[in-house]
């Protein structure tokens, strides 16, 4: 049997074969290590501007006019119409009937009524806020006014009417007060979340969000991008511009920070006279 | 001495190794894309389905039915329809929601449109699917016609039996549609109580409704029997296909001219229907010189000055009384001696001209995204 060792040249060679080959196989995994951190960072960041986007999108676009309360760069306020219907006759003091048209029952069962809104000879809303909406079964109160409930649709009775009260016939929609904001994030401390406020209920929507993140107005028939508040006022605004740049939660390694995807979108209000 | 090939290396298990934990690495990256642009294609899907319903909801109410006689078809309850758009179909349903009492009021519908996306690639479920509603009023094309002529400014009491001589022509208020079509007969003329022209005038057809001319009530009252909100009309109310006066466009477009006096020097023939915000003065020579087939309402007075002029339809002037503005009284025999006037109520002519008027109104602010499904 030949016992013979490596010689020292052959281990040399050896160790140095091996320590470029290490080397080579470390800087391979550590970049596909970082590539994939990178890849899972910006996912995360572009689910939250996604998330966000497809949530505000739904409400914001049926904004009627006079419904934008507010709207600042970080914030907007807003009155969201979520059960539309046809007002019938009037059934006691700051109380009436009404034919709601079917709404999304998620919606309208998850729904915190901020008021009811009904529309005047000229086509504009009227808001009326501290009013309750309960069932109702007086179908007398629609059918002397041939207002028909559609086929799923329901009769309610909406009291506490505070103001004019609104002929049969009159379009109505039931809003929620809700405001969307930028602000400190509770689940990642230090970041940014979008908030969303319905009545005194606060919920963080998404986070976290890159700083850039911000509303945006569209106003006039052309649908111009203004800072908001816009310099002729709310009654200008169309629409809104959301730049959702949407944060990962982590720093992906080898980067100086959180990836950030930047989802622009613009949502114009349907419910205008544009 | 052992052979090197003997040794047992480690060279493959150390290469397999890395490759198995870069495989798994990549793996987990390309599984995380796909979910990312699943996602990502879905949400484009609701957006799609959103275009689809919307395209599908405006199909809908820009389509009108008409009968034999022009009538506008008015939508059963629950009239449904598919409608192929691209990128997928929209099922629509249209429920009432109001039925007025009153008859010449709209009815009051509530159209939803619910939005399906289809990929060919992708079999023929939907992809996505989203349902959007609109309030819309159901407009007939009809005019609340009360005479041949309505003449809300009145006319002058002199007129058909005075300067100039020799003039002839026809006032028909009994409806001229063909048979099966035609509706109650009107009067020939409908003018103010004191601002009627000399009756009955001689050299003139008249027929309709017996006295033929009814002259009761004020000017105001008379403008605002047409049931025609003027200023509505004048403050954007109507679109127009022109702004000027045009003949010979058989589509019987809606012409609105906004102007203190209309003068119309050349002969034509023209339909549809003609609103001219001002007076209006027919000039010109020639047998028929204008033939009109529709409605013309007009603001202040009408002068028929040509030598020949014919309406087949309906007339209106004076509106402008309606909203308190003062306008001349009218006269029918113009300046022209040996003149011919002929306007002959045609209820069928009024339809064509109130065409493009009639179908489903959307009522303004009243769009709903994510309408339940029903």
């Amino acid at each position: 049997m030949n016992s013979r060792g490596f010689t020292l040249v052959e281990l040399l060679v050896g160790t140095v074969v091996m320590a470029v080959l290490g080397v080579a196989l470390v800087r391979m995994l550590v970049s596909d290590s970082r590539f994939v951190s990178r890849q899972d960072a910006m996912m995360v960041a572009r689910q939250t501007s996604r998330g966000a986007m497809n949530t505000m999108s739904v409400e914001l676009r049926m904004i009627t006019d006079g419904g934008l309360v507010a709207a600042r760069r970080d914030s907007v306020r807003a009155l969201i119409p979520y059960a539309f219907g046809v007002t019938c006759d009037q059934t006691g003091s700051g109380q009436i009937v009404a034919a709601l048209v079917p709404p999304d029952s998620l919606t309208y069962a998850t729904a915190v009524p901020g008021g009811f809104a009904w529309q005047d000879d000229a086509g504009d809303y009227q808001a009326v806020n501290g009013i309750s909406v309960t069932n109702s079964s007086n179908m007398n109160a629609c059918i002397a006014d041939s207002v028909f409930v559609v086929p799923g649709g329901k009769l309610i009775s909406i009291s506490g009417i505070a103001g004019p009260i609104p002929t049969p016939g009159r379009i109505f929609y039931l809003y929620q007060d809700i405001s969307y904001r930028f602000g400190g994030s509770v689940e990642l401390p230090g970041r940014i979340a979008l908030w969303r406020r319905v009545g005194f209920v606060y919920e963080e929507l998404a986070s976290p969000f890159d700083t850039s993140a911000k509303f945006r107005c569209l106003t006039g028939p052309q649908l111009d991008v203004e800072d908001c508040p816009p310099s002729g006022g709310l009654g200008e605004v169309r629409g809104l511009e959301l730049v959702l740049v949407g944060a990962s939660d982590l720093t992906p390694q080898g980067t100086a920070g959180p990836a950030t995807f930047d989802l622009t979108t613009r949502i114009a209000f349907l419910n205008t006279v544009n | 001495m052992r052979r090197l090939h003997d040794r047992s290396g480690f060279a493959l298990p150390v290469t397999l190794f890395v490759v198995a934990i870069v495989t798994v690495m990549l793996s987990a990256v390309f599984v995380q894309v796909r979910m990312d642009r699943r996602i990502s294609e879905s949400s484009g899907d609701i957006v799609d389905a959103l275009t689809v319903a919307q395209s599908g909801l405006q199909t809908y109410l820009g389509m009108t039915s008409f009968d034999a006689c022009e009538r506008a078809i008015r939508p059963l309850d629950g009239d449904s329809v598919r409608i192929n758009v691209q990128g997928g179909y929209a099922d629509v349903v249209a429920h009432v929601t109001q039925k007025p009492a009153d008859t010449l009021s709209s009815w009051l519908y509530v159209v939803r449109s619910t939005g399906h996306v289809i990929l060919p690639t992708a079999g023929e479920d939907p992809q996505a699917q989203r349902t959007v509603a609109q309030f819309a009023r159901w407009q007939r094309n009809s005019l609340n016609v009360l005479a041949a002529w309505t003449a809300a400014n009145g006319l002058e009491t002199a007129g058909l039996v005075s300067a100039p001589v020799g003039n002839t022509g026809e006032l028909k208020g009994a409806d001229q549609a063909p048979s099966g079509c035609k509706d109650p007969n009107v009067y020939s003329l409908r003018v103010p109580s004191g601002a009627a022209p000399t009756w009955p005038p001689t050299g003139y057809t008249l027929n309709g409704l017996s006295p033929y001319m009814l002259a009761s009530g004020s000017k105001s009252g008379v403008a605002d029997e047409t049931l025609i909100d003027w200023e509505a009309v004048t403050s954007g109310g109507i679109v127009p296909d022109y702004d000027y006066m045009r003949f010979w466009d058989t589509d019987y477009p809606v012409m609105l001219v906004e102007s203190a006096k209309l003068d119309v020097m050349s002969c034509g023939t023209g339909y549809g229907l003609l609103i001219v915000t001002g007076d209006l003065d027919f000039n010109g020579t020639g047998s028929p010189c204008y033939q009109w087939y529709g409605v013309i309402i007009v603001g202040g007075e009408i002068e028929w000055d040509a030598s020949d002029q014919r309406v087949d339809g309906a007339v209106i002037s004076g509106m402008k009384r309606q909203v308190s503005e003062w306008t001349d009284e009218g006269d029918v025999d113009g300046n022209s001696n040996g003149a011919y006037l002929d306007i002959d109520y045609d209820s069928r002519y009024v339809r064509l001209a109130l065409k493009s008027l009639a179908g489903f109104a959307p009522v303004g602010n009243a769009w709903v995204d994510n309408w339940a499904t029903y």
